[in-house]
């Protein structure tokens, strides 16, 4: 009779569709001993597509539920889940995606992919402080410009070829559903959390290199030359970073 | 039959009432009042992040109720070592939330660094008794206090195991000092499923072990013409399950009722109203102890 170990790793070769002793040390009555096995195999499949059907709705709608099923058996396949905790299970997916599709017509829906998790990931990140506008403005003028920047927790930022937020917007349970023209141009994509809800924003291209080489480290001067935003453009930015309460605090270094 | 206490610190569990699952759907009910149940379980990894809605929530409400932590992913009779990183993140979630009862199952759930994500059987053998004790030992090490294991349902019976499933749990106890954690829908699933005897596992368990009862609903599954009974708490409790109840209250005395529902979530009246069959036979075991 198997020992403990040997009895595991048999179990966990049947639950993988690979050949496993453990029905031969199962009871097999009315049930075989290999139906009862599926029961435990099933389980497991249907926790694991579960958990990224939960992470991944917008996926699930625009792909449907057989071809989103196709991909989590293949994802499954390639990246078994390496914790107990189930929230763990999609965080390759995107990458998976990515590669899984790429060349084909559908490789965008990696980056969808990823903002799902954006979202998913900002809503549990910690709470945090948020710094006020009028932190940076009491500065000195020549301190503001070396000043740098701490955001809160919940920022993600997602990049992508297509016009991926619309894409997402439109498939929420309040959107319109529209079709996205996803021809329309590449996407930058900022996410955070703002109490309990998400606030999504897509912004040009120089404000996400600026707010990139921002949470870098870099100072707002320097971010302002890696980045070449247009100085005009600078208030509006700094205005919705505060009011949207992304910035958690403002670091003033000496001046010169 | 007063109530259980931990033998390690001495701290109260729940109080021998009816609570239920504080569920996604019920958030918004509970954020708005406070129905009235005597306690909340929660799973514990789905409070393992730091921020959003559920553990803010969880944070004012264990103002008002008393709260279960209820782990599903750490499988404590998994042969590899714990997960120390799990640990400790179960850790986190008792010093935040400070909960009355922790529990845990006793199943296996990884092998070789890949999880299934399920509660997977274990023999009923000394062998699995003394790993799931140590690893038990080593949990409550951790957290400083007593955990309760949870019975879980089986589709199978290892022919190599030498014990029941009650002299399993009765041996867990004596190696590891935990509680118990007495789901009976299990014990009425097992006894279809497996011919195990529900009625001989409520007598041999050591009744001051028991810190909480389950009860849940089940599905019924025919495979070619015989039928299995799946544990998927998607439904309201069986008229069996309640019977077998009775007895397991008859044998414990009053015990915290966890009113279990996981999936298809119904209306939190029909959640409550379940609860509150569960707190009508409590009070007459109470009674009866008075």
């Amino acid at each position: 009779m198997p020992g403990l170990h040997e009895l595991q790793r048999s179990f966990a070769a049947g639950l993988s569709d690979r050949p496993c002793d453990a029905h031969e040390w199962a009871a097999s009555d009315h049930i075989p001993a290999a139906a009862r096995l599926q029961v435990y195999r099933n389980n497991s499949r249907t926790l694991f597509e579960q958990a990224l059907r939960l992470t991944y709705p917008v996926l699930l709608r625009r792909v449907g539920a057989d071809y989103f099923r196709q991909l989590t058996h293949h994802f499954r396949s390639a990246h078994p889940a390496r914790a107990g905790d189930l929230h763990e299970v999609g965080r390759a997916f995107a990458g998976f995606l990515a590669a899984h599709l790429a060349g084909s017509d559908y490789a965008w829906l990696a980056d969808l992919a990823a903002l799902e998790w954006a979202v998913a990931d900002a809503g549990v990140a910690a709470d945090s402080p948020i710094a006020a506008a009028v932190t940076l403005a009491a500065l000195e003028p020549a301190r503001i410009e070396s000043a740098r920047f701490t955001f809160v927790p919940s920022l993600r930022r997602v990049v992508s070829s297509v016009p991926v937020l619309s894409v997402w917007r439109a498939n929420q349970p309040d959107g319109d559903g529209a079709t996205i023209d996803l021809a329309a141009g590449a996407d930058q994509v900022i996410v955070h959390r703002q109490s309990t809800a998400i606030a999504s924003r897509s912004v040009s291209r120089s404000e996400y290199a600026f707010l990139d080489a921002l949470v870098a480290g870099a100072s707002l001067r320097d971010a302002l030359d890696r980045s070449q935003l247009a100085l005009e453009r600078l208030p509006n930015l700094l205005h919705w970073l505060f009011a949207d309460g992304v910035i958690a605090e403002v670091h003033a270094t000496p001046g010169a | 039959m007063s109530p259980v206490t931990s033998g390690r610190t001495g701290e109260q569990l729940l109080p021998a009432r009816a609570g239920i699952g504080l569920r996604s759907a019920h958030l918004g009910a509970f954020a708005a009042g406070r129905p009235d149940v005597a306690f909340l379980e929660v799973h514990t990894e789905n409070y393992f992040h730091d921020g959003g809605r559920e553990p803010g929530l969880l944070d004012r409400l264990r103002a008002d109720y008393p709260i279960s932590l209820h782990g599903v992913g750490l499988a404590l009779g998994s042969v590899e070592p714990l997960d120390r990183a799990h640990v400790a993140r179960i850790a986190a979630a008792v010093r935040r939330f400070e909960p009355a009862a922790i529990s845990e199952h006793a199943c296996w759930g990884h092998v070789d660094g890949v999880h299934f994500n399920d509660l997977l059987p274990l023999p009923f053998t000394d062998e699995a008794v003394l790993h799931l004790a140590a690893h038990v030992r080593e949990l409550q090490d951790a957290l400083g206090r007593r955990i309760l294991v949870e019975n879980v349902s089986q589709y199978l019976r290892f022919r190599h195991s030498t014990l029941t499933e009650g002299e399993f749990l009765a041996a867990l106890v004596h190696e590891s000092g935990c509680g118990l954690l007495l789901d009976v829908n299990n014990l009425y699933v097992n006894s279809v499923n497996v011919g195990a005897d529900p009625l001989a596992a409520i007598e041999r368990i050591p009744v001051t072990a028991v810190g909480e009862i389950h009860l849940a609903g089940h599905l019924r599954k025919d495979v070619d013409g015989h039928t299995l009974l799946i544990d998927d708490h998607g439904s309201r409790v069986s008229e069996a399950v309640w019977a077998l109840y009775a007895r397991a209250l008859e044998r414990c005395g009053p015990v915290a009722t966890l009113i279990e529902w996981d999936t298809d979530v119904p209306p939190l009246e029909v959640l409550l109203a379940e609860a509150g069959r569960a707190d009508s036979m409590l009070q007459v075991c109470h009674a009866r102890a008075a």
